[in-house]
Order: structure tokens, then sequence, then C-alpha cells
């Protein structure tokens, strides 16, 4: 029974969390960068907050619950080398997505050199760098729990915003509101959805991408449908990928971030045919 | 400064880049009447809506409005006197006419919250019986024809409640129906409700007949002319203006340019 209560039960409120947190940062990424293919991990945010949850663990193994900070830091500064060098009077929903992809690599293999480096012996690295959420404990549930919650929270703040950078910026700055304070705002909620879940889980893509997409066909563009219905079915996806990883080869896992790699490799393809005016820009 | 100037420009200069597009220009925009900017393609015309909406800031120079400078008034307090229609807009396909015509009154919020609901629900009614839309409320924005679609955006900006409203371009790409349509609406605006229309149009006939006033800019960004169509409009005019001879007839004492 304990065992159940302090290995399942983690990983399956941290998958829950996850899921949503990943979910909801898509949605207002994709809102923000008025980009239906803005993804945490494919901008890269995942894997600058990766990195720097990393270096916390590998370096300063003593504050490995600061990891979450830096991870946080991490992920600010990705968004801004994204933002910084996709930004040339406008976005192009192209660019960014290209200069994501630059970003996300350099990161990832900053990640992967330093989980070379630190050898076996930090298994905490490696736990991050490979997205293995297999021995989670309650601490890691509480410190995901703070950031999931205070993001969450914001994200319902950011609903009316999202909605309103539907128009064009100059059309909203025409209704008063400072649109680059607005994207400003909304884009740190998702980075500290983003973050806090890193920290704990890993990078992972292409699920913040999927659930918003999913839940368009659903409920449609309006975020305060969008926001709640992505915050559940990302839960569910991301609970059902680590539950099929473990069940799949048994008694061997696939992370849950293998899985959505996988699954979300093969849908992010189909969405990029289904959108049209991505390659026109 | 003139006491019936809606937008007064002074010294103005802006440069996109290496690019200049304006040096030194000065205008006078009139409070109450209708104004459209002429001008050859990329003599500035929209790059002066930019300006006038906030969303371009001058390299030097001082654009006020009504006597107070844009810089000092925030992008709140300007949404209440100006409403502008740019010349693209985007919406999402499956938002409602009255959804996007409701964002007019974001302006009259506090906190995401509406100050006065009941004002706000009969200026949005209003704004979409104006444009004849009040009937495709229903409808999202994907299921509306060209003009159908343009008029709703001219309805979320009327829904702004302003004295002020800029138009740029908001006839292009329609048919003649939807045009003249748009363009006997916005003089209606300006002759009932005594709203300032500030336009940039493509059609030099529509310019003349439908304005009361024509600031006509040369291709290099400098003001050719400016006063009302049947005064200054001339073949040597149109040659300045768009760099080719036209010929200029009058019906009824109205010029007519010969856009052949």
């Amino acid at each position: 029974m304990a065992t159940v209560v302090n290995l399942r039960f983690p990983r399956i409120i941290i998958s829950v969390m996850a899921g949503a947190s990943l979910a909801v940062a898509g949605a207002l990424f994709q809102a923000v960068l008025k980009n239906p293919l803005a993804d945490p991990g494919i901008l890269g945010i995942s894997g600058g907050a990766g990195f720097f949850a990393v270096i916390a663990t590998a370096l300063l193994p003593q504050f490995f619950f600061a990891a979450p900070l830096f991870s946080f830091i991490g992920g600010l500064i990705a968004f801004g080398m994204v933002y910084g060098l996709a930004w040339k009077g406008s976005l192009s929903p192209l660019r960014i997505i290209l200069i994501g992809v630059a970003v996300n690599a350099l990161f990832s293999g900053l990640s992967q050199a330093v989980n070379s480096m630190s050898g076996s012996t930090q298994s905490g690295v490696a736990s991050i760098v490979e997205g293995n959420i297999t021995m989670k404990t309650w601490d890691d549930v509480r410190v995901l729990a703070l950031f999931c919650i205070v993001g969450l929270v914001l994200a319902l703040l950011c609903i009316r915003w999202c909605d309103l950078m539907g128009l064009e910026d100059r059309t909203v700055r025409g209704l008063g509101i400072n649109v680059n304070l607005v994207r400003l705002l909304v884009s740190i909620t998702a980075v500290l959805l983003v973050s806090g879940t890193t920290a704990i889980v890993g990078p992972i893509s292409f699920l913040g991408l999927l659930v918003p997409h999913i839940g368009r066909i659903f409920v449609g563009s309006e975020h305060k449908f969008l926001i709640p219905f992505s915050t559940l079915l990302g839960a569910f996806i991301f609970l059902a990928a680590d539950t099929l990883g473990r069940t799949v080869a048994y008694p061997y896992e696939i992370n849950a971030s293998i899985i959505m790699s996988v699954v979300g490799g093969i849908a992010f393809v189909i969405l990029l045919k289904r959108s049209d005016h991505i390659s026109e820009k | 400064m003139k006491n019936n100037s809606c937008f007064s420009i002074k010294n103005l200069s802006f440069s996109y880049g290496e690019k200049r597009i304006f040096q030194n220009l000065s205008l006078e925009i009139p409070y109450g009447k209708v104004t459209t900017i002429m001008g050859a393609n990329g003599c500035g015309k929209s790059t002066l809506f930019q300006l006038l909406t906030k969303n371009e800031v001058p390299s030097s120079g001082v654009i006020s409005l009504q006597n107070h400078n844009l810089s000092g008034i925030d992008l709140k307090s300007f949404s209440k006197k100006v409403a502008t229609v740019h010349q693209t807009n985007t919406a999402p396909n499956d938002m409602t006419v009255k959804k996007l015509v409701s964002y007019g009154r974001v302006p009259y919020t506090r906190l995401g919250l509406p100050i006065n609901p009941e004002l706000d629900e009969r200026m949005i009614n209003r704004a979409m019986k104006i444009t004849g839309i009040l009937r495709l409320k229903g409808r999202t924005i994907q299921q509306l024809s060209g003009g159908q679609r343009q008029r709703a955006w001219i309805a979320m900006a009327l829904a702004q409640g302003t004295k002020i409203i800029l138009l740029d371009e908001s006839t292009t790409y329609l048919d003649i129906r939807y045009q003249i349509q748009i363009l006997r609406m916005i003089k209606a605006l300006n002759q009932k409700a005594g709203i300032t229309v500030v336009m940039v149009l493509h059609d030099i006939n529509q310019a003349l007949s439908y304005s009361d006033e024509i600031i006509a800019l040369s291709s290099h960004g400098e003001p050719v002319v400016q006063g009302q169509p049947q005064e200054i409009i001339s073949e040597e005019v149109i040659k300045k203006i768009y760099g080719i001879d036209l010929a200029v007839k009058r019906v009824n004492d109205k010029p007519f340019v010969i856009t052949v």
C-alpha cells in the first residue's frame, strides 16, 4: 500500500499537473504569438528551462529545490532569444518557428553535454534530460503544484487578453490596450507554467501544440472555453502517455516524453500540412 | 492653432530605418468634416495613419489631437477619442459579428469588466444598425462576404463611440455596390452624427465626390494641395500627385478625373 501511495500517486499527480500546465502554456503562446504552431517545446522554451534546471541540479545539488526557479530564468532567456531574434517589425509565424527550433537545438544539446559530463552519478540530471518521472516524490509534487496552480490562475486572468490578441496588434492598440505589455505578461505566465513542469519532468514537446488544436475543434477559439478545456485534456493526454509508456513494454518503461515526441511528431506534420497560411508568410 | 482643427501636424519627420518618409511635414486636418488623403503608392498615406493612431512615433515634430500633444495622450483615452479601421484586418474565423463589434467597447472597461453594460449593449446594437449588419450578428466572420466583413469592422469602430474615425482604404477590394454603400454610410455619419472622418481612398473620383477636404501628398511625402475638391483639382495637380497626365472634366461644377 505504501508503495502505491509513495510511488504511483506522486507520478500520477505530476503527470496530470504537467500535462495541464504544458497544454495551457501552448494555448497562451499560440494566442500572443498569433501562431497556431507555437509550442513550448518547438519554441525552445522547454529546452532553455531544462538546461537551467540541469545546471542547477548538476552544480548546486544541495539547492535542488531551487531548480524550478533556475528553470524559470532559463525559460525567460529562451523566450527572450526567440522573440528578439524573430522580431523584424512584426512576427512572421515561420520565422519564429525556425528560430525556436534553433534555440531548442542549442539548449537540448547543452543539456545533453552536461548530462554526459556529469556521468551516471547525477541521476537528477539524467532524469530531467531524459524526461524520466519514475522516481518522483511528494516533494516534487509540492514544487510542481506551486508553479502549476499559480500559473493556471494567472492564465485564467489572461483569458480576455488572449481573445483580443486574435485581432491585429494595431487594432488592439486602437482599443486602448498596450499590446506589447500584454504579450509580455501572457508570455511570462506561459514560461512560468513551462518551467515548473520542465524542472520536474524534463522538456516535453508537442503536448502544448496538440491540445489547444484539439480544443479549438471541440470548443472553438474563445479562450474562456479553450483554456479550461486544454487544462483537462492536457492532463488526460499526458497521464495517458505515461500510462501507455509504463505498460506497453512491461517490465521496461518508455518515458512519457518519448511517447509525446512520437505521437506529437506525426500530428505536427499533419497540422503543418493543413495550415496553409504558415507557408504563405 | 486653429479651433476647428482635429489633427494638427507640425514639422513632422519620420523614417523607416534608412528610408525617409516625411521631412518637415505640416498639415491641419479639420474637425467635423470628411477629409481624404490622396497620393500615389508609397507616398506615406498609410504611414501617416500609423502616426496619427499612435502605432508609430514621429522621429521629430509634433502631432496634436485637438490641441493636445498625441504623445501625451495615453492609449485608453485616445481610444475613446479616435477609432480606426485599418487596411487589413484579421479575426478568428469562428468569432461572431456581435462579438467582434462588442470589442469596440473594450476602452470602456475597468480591469476587464464593463463599466456600463447597458450603454455598451446600446452602442453595439446602434453600430450594427447603422452599418446594416444587425441581422448578421449571429454569423461568424468566416460566413460574411467581403462587404459585410468590412462593415463589421466599421461597426466595431463605431461602437467605440468616438467623434473621430479614421478609415484606411476601407473600400478597396470591394464590388462597386459595396464601395458606394460604405461611402454613403460614411457621409451620413458625418452629416447626421457630426463625426469627423479622415480616410485614405484609392479611387480618385470617389475621393473627390465624398470629401469636404482633400489633402494631396506628392510621392515624396510632401503636401501638394489642400482644400475643397472643386477648388483644388486640376490636370496639373493630378500630374503632381500621381505623375501621369489625366483629363479633368467638370460636371455641374464638380471635377471628375478621367481615369483611363
